[in-house]
């Protein structure tokens, strides 16, 4: 069955109302249930955040907002994310740090992660605790006599010790 | 109280949400098809070359099963209803019991999701975070120093983790300090709100309470400050819920609500939901001692609209569903 408002996605909510003195029920797809303001248990774990925007940045911030900043990786602009209320990829979070950071700050308390770390990730950004992890693990790779995961691993090792000097 | 283990006679279902993001890809929303598809392809791999995943989380086609079964996978909170909403390039994995949930390409790479029953939050963190940190070995996420795990939006950054309780608070809702709580829950970043319609008069009295703080905040402090307002609220229930069941009338709405169940022959979903709203709160009082919880929990997830159609083999019409309804309920419950 098709949402009977847009006609485009299936139905995922059924809304009673009572329409002049008329009981009617709605059968609506996730958007358009989303648009007229019902939900699912799933709905709103956070997905409101263009309205928080809204309510953050004043309107004459937002126009001066809308100059021509572009993330170097995914290519959106500020007003793109205020438009979707979705920040763009891992890079909008530094190009765009100076008005992303007091949002945050405001909807947290807090600018400072202190939960789980990525573990086994060889790829994390903490270099320093990534080399002393990989280098521990290239040891028991070289023990273990599994000599082309270590080279490997000394590939990478030495690629982002050449990172760090650079910094 | 006759069973309140994992205090199940308030708290219906623990639900622990993990959203991460592949390092190397923008979010959804400024991904292609082909990145999509990368991404797509990526965690399928991870999940085949590894012995736990790949035993336990089976891949649910879900652009290709029946719109039915689709939409009853919303109602029992296994997917989110944007996720099946544009279900191109996404994928899902389930396990057997539909307690672990795996969505690829919702709005965030992954949203993993761990369901228990009752208040067991320590129980469904550590399956979430089991299963991430296999996840978090051979895929790299995206993670910042400061800021934690980064997700598309701000609201979710630091530890990525949202977690919920369901909860069944008739007594509360009927003393009318629903809202009250709600408001003074946001200012201390905690969301209480209605699960089956979108303001707090909820049918049913069913409300879904969880942290909205992930940033400064270790997952396990989230999860105990979570539990300790459960607790606060639980035992208000419980205090108001005694009081509720010495009036004769609530002892009469009752036992007549436990009576129309057993006996009627067709029944809509919101009378249906009221009225097992009512037994809940006979049985979790002793008024009500023939029926336990999971029977209780069992009709609520099997009766609702698309649930109850996936189950048969063609499409029905309202009165025919209410019918089918009714049917069910008299065979579950007595069976119980």
């Amino acid at each position: 069955m098709l949402c009977e408002y847009c006609k485009k996605n299936p139905v995922t909510t059924h809304i009673k109302a009572i329409i002049n003195g008329e009981p009617t029920e709605y059968s609506l797809c996730a958007e358009c249930a989303q648009k007229f303001g019902y939900g699912s248990l799933l709905t709103n774990l956070g997905y409101n955040f263009g309205g928080l925007l809204g309510e953050f940045f004043s309107e004459s911030e937002m126009s001066d907002l809308s100059e021509t900043v572009h993330c170097k990786f995914c290519g959106a602009s500020f007003d793109d994310i205020i438009h979707t209320g979705k920040v763009g990829c891992v890079q909008c979070y530094k190009t765009f740090s100076d008005r992303l950071i007091p949002l945050i700050q405001h909807i947290h308390g807090n600018t400072k992660h202190i939960g789980k770390i990525p573990g086994g990730n060889m790829l994390q950004k903490r270099p320093n605790e990534q080399l002393s992890v990989m280098k521990r693990e290239l040891r028991e790779a070289i023990d273990t006599e599994n000599f082309e995961h270590a080279a490997d691993l000394r590939d990478k090792i030495k690629e982002i010790e050449r990172e760090l000097k650079h910094d | 109280m006759i069973d309140v283990k994992n205090n199940r006679d308030i708290v219906i279902s623990t639900h622990i949400h993990l959203f991460r993001n592949l390092d190397s890809f923008p979010f959804l929303s400024r991904t292609n098809h082909f990145e999509r598809q990368k991404i797509l392809n990526l965690v399928r791999e991870t999940i085949n070359s590894n012995d736990i995943l790949s035993r336990n989380l089976n891949f649910i086609d879900i652009e290709n099963i029946e719109t039915a079964q689709a939409v009853s996978f919303v109602e029992r909170n296994l997917i989110s209803a944007e996720f099946l909403s544009y279900c191109t390039d996404r994928d899902l994995y389930l396990n057997k019991d539909n307690t672990v949930s795996l969505m690829v390409n919702e709005d965030d790479h992954l949203h993993l999701q761990t369901v228990c029953c009752g208040l067991n939050l320590e129980k469904a963190y550590s399956k979430a975070d089991e299963i991430e940190t296999i996840l978090g070995k051979s895929l790299d996420f995206a993670f910042d120093t400061n800021l934690g795990y980064l997700t598309h939006s701000p609201i979710n950054i630091g530890t990525g983790m949202r977690a919920s309780l369901v909860l069944h608070l008739p007594a509360l809702k009927d003393s009318g300090g629903i809202e009250r709580i709600s408001s003074n829950l946001s200012k201390i970043g905690f969301v209480l709100r209605s699960v089956y319609s979108s303001n707090l008069d909820s049918e049913g009295g069913i409300y879904q309470l969880s942290n909205q703080v992930t940033l400064g905040i270790t997952e396990k402090e989230a999860i105990s400050n979570l539990e300790k307002i459960a607790i606060q609220m639980i035992n208000q229930e419980r205090l108001l819920e005694e009081k509720l069941s010495q009036n004769i009338e609530i002892q009469d709405l009752v036992s007549r609500s436990f009576a129309v169940l057993k006996s009627a022959v067709i029944m809509s979903n919101s009378e249906f939901l009221k009225l097992i709203s009512n037994v809940r709160l006979g049985v979790s009082t002793g008024l009500i001692a023939d029926i336990d919880y999971d029977t209780i929990n069992r009709l609520i997830s099997e009766l609702q609209p698309a649930t109850l159609i996936s189950s048969y083999s063609k499409p029905l019409t309202t009165k025919e569903r209410r019918f089918l309804r009714a049917k069910k309920i008299r065979e579950i419950i007595s069976n119980n």
